[in-house]
């Protein structure tokens, strides 16, 4: 087991001993589990999946979803230090679909290179919403 | 009687001042709970980011990353947070009281001062101040300020440090010591400070990876850094501001009880001297007519 937290500018997210977990890097993603080598890696845009319990199926994983932050692994500890997570339960999805369609009409009228950054910021963010939001359809309680 | 009439309306209008400024008070106690609540939420994401930079400080790449190194200071950014809304005793005043003498210390010394502000008092008064540049104006975050509220302010200043534009970034806020005691204070946050000598820690770093590369680590930790002193930042203005509101309402309710007592008082006067007088009238007039 490895003790996974995941910390927030507005609080600690998630706190507790888990089996593996799943996270977003540039590189790609990477599954940390017990005796990890010390890392520490940035994390990007994306979902943070967490198994619970050696032989948890897919369907029972928490998703969080994260834009960016770091990532350090040492000692069997964890610490994601993310601006925000969050819980696929927390996502509303009618809001989060209202949100992308908002971003996608942003980046249409975008007229120079920072608005169509910022607008291309917020479809990235929607899309990973909207992703940990249909996993929840998956999880069985 | 006019006399006591308008005593009469006088002690009624200072009755509803007092009712206001009694609500504003028990307004301003519960939003600054609230606001220290949410400082104490990011104390673990502190914490931890500064036990991560501590960490990182033994590595020599530190000294030469953009973020960290240190260079001759000829223009600053001063990043000021006051509140968009005034009646909280000399919050804003203690604030834009620091801006202006650290502008004037930078004058002396031959560097330029650019200034972001945040809160309508601070932007007001800058516009007004001399020496120096406003880079950009940003309204009050609001009783809930989110993490994606700090972002346009710390992209501006990082890149601008990058680019060097500025050498070095201050932050200029109140610091919230106790509900009695609030204090203007300028942070230095550009560029980045490693850990004081004595936080570092014993821990061998020497096996650690880092990916995609140190620099990259670096770049990512020190904006964590830089958002978490910021936010800090804001929640203790926010904290101090509604501090500094309460104790100033609880004043003006003071004030104002004291002032219906003595109001009170002279209409009471009034009204007795008024009533004697009459009498004095009515007896007169009766022995006029008895004789």
């Amino acid at each position: 087991m490895i003790h996974f937290q995941i910390l927030t500018i507005s609080g600690k997210k998630f706190d507790d001993d888990v089996y593996e977990v799943v996270l977003p890097t540039p590189d790609g993603q990477i599954g940390v589990l017990q005796d990890h080598m010390p890392l520490i890696t940035v994390s990007t845009t994306g979902v943070i999946s967490i198994r619970h319990e050696q032989h948890d199926p897919d369907n029972r994983m928490d998703h969080f979803a994260t834009y960016g932050g770091v990532i350090e692994v040492s000692d069997n500890n964890l610490k994601v230090l993310v601006d925000e997570a969050e819980h696929s339960d927390e996502i509303n999805e009618a809001e989060a679909k209202q949100a992308m369609e908002l971003a996608q009409k942003m980046k249409s009228e975008a007229k120079d290179q920072t608005s169509l950054e910022h607008a291309q910021g917020l479809i990235d963010r929607s899309a990973i919403r909207l992703h940990v939001a249909g996993l929840k359809h998956r999880r069985q309680h | 009687m006019a006399n006591t009439i308008a005593l009469k309306h006088r002690i009624g209008s200072v009755k509803n001042t007092r009712q206001i400024t009694k609500a504003m008070e028990l307004v301003s106690a519960s939003k600054m709970r609230r606001a220290q609540e949410r400082a104490k939420l990011s104390r673990d994401y502190q914490v931890a980011a500064y036990d991560l930079l501590a960490r990182l400080s033994t590595l020599k790449e530190v000294e030469i990353h953009p973020l960290f190194a240190k260079r001759k200071v000829k223009s600053r950014l001063y990043v000021v947070i006051t509140s968009n809304s005034g009646l909280a005793g000399a919050y804003n005043y203690n604030v834009l009281k620091a801006l202006t003498s650290s502008v004037r210390s930078d004058r002396d010394n031959g560097i330029a001062s650019y200034v972001i502000t945040v809160g309508s008092k601070g932007a007001q008064f800058a516009r007004r101040l001399e020496h120096i540049q406003l880079t950009a104006v940003y309204p009050a975050l609001g009783d809930t300020p989110s993490s994606a509220d700090l972002w346009p302010i710390l992209n501006t200043m990082i890149e601008e440090y990058k680019e060097k534009k500025i050498d070095q970034a201050s932050l200029i806020y109140t610091v919230f010591v106790s509900n009695l005691k609030q204090q203007a204070t300028v942070l230095d946050i550009l560029p980045a400070k490693v850990a004081e000598e004595t936080d570092k820690p014993t821990y061998k770093y020497s096996f650690t990876n880092f990916e995609p590369s140190v620099d990259v680590v670096l770049d990512s930790v020190a904006v964590r850094l830089l958002e978490i002193q910021v936010w800090q930042a804001l929640l203790e203005s926010l904290a101090s501001e509604h501090s500094m509101r309460m104790a100033a309402m609880k004043n003006a309710t003071d004030n104002a009880n004291d002032l219906i007592d003595d109001l009170t008082l002279e209409f009471n006067t009034a009204r007795q001297s008024a009533i004697t007088q009459e009498l004095a009238e009515i007896t007169g007039g009766a022995e006029a007519i008895a004789k």
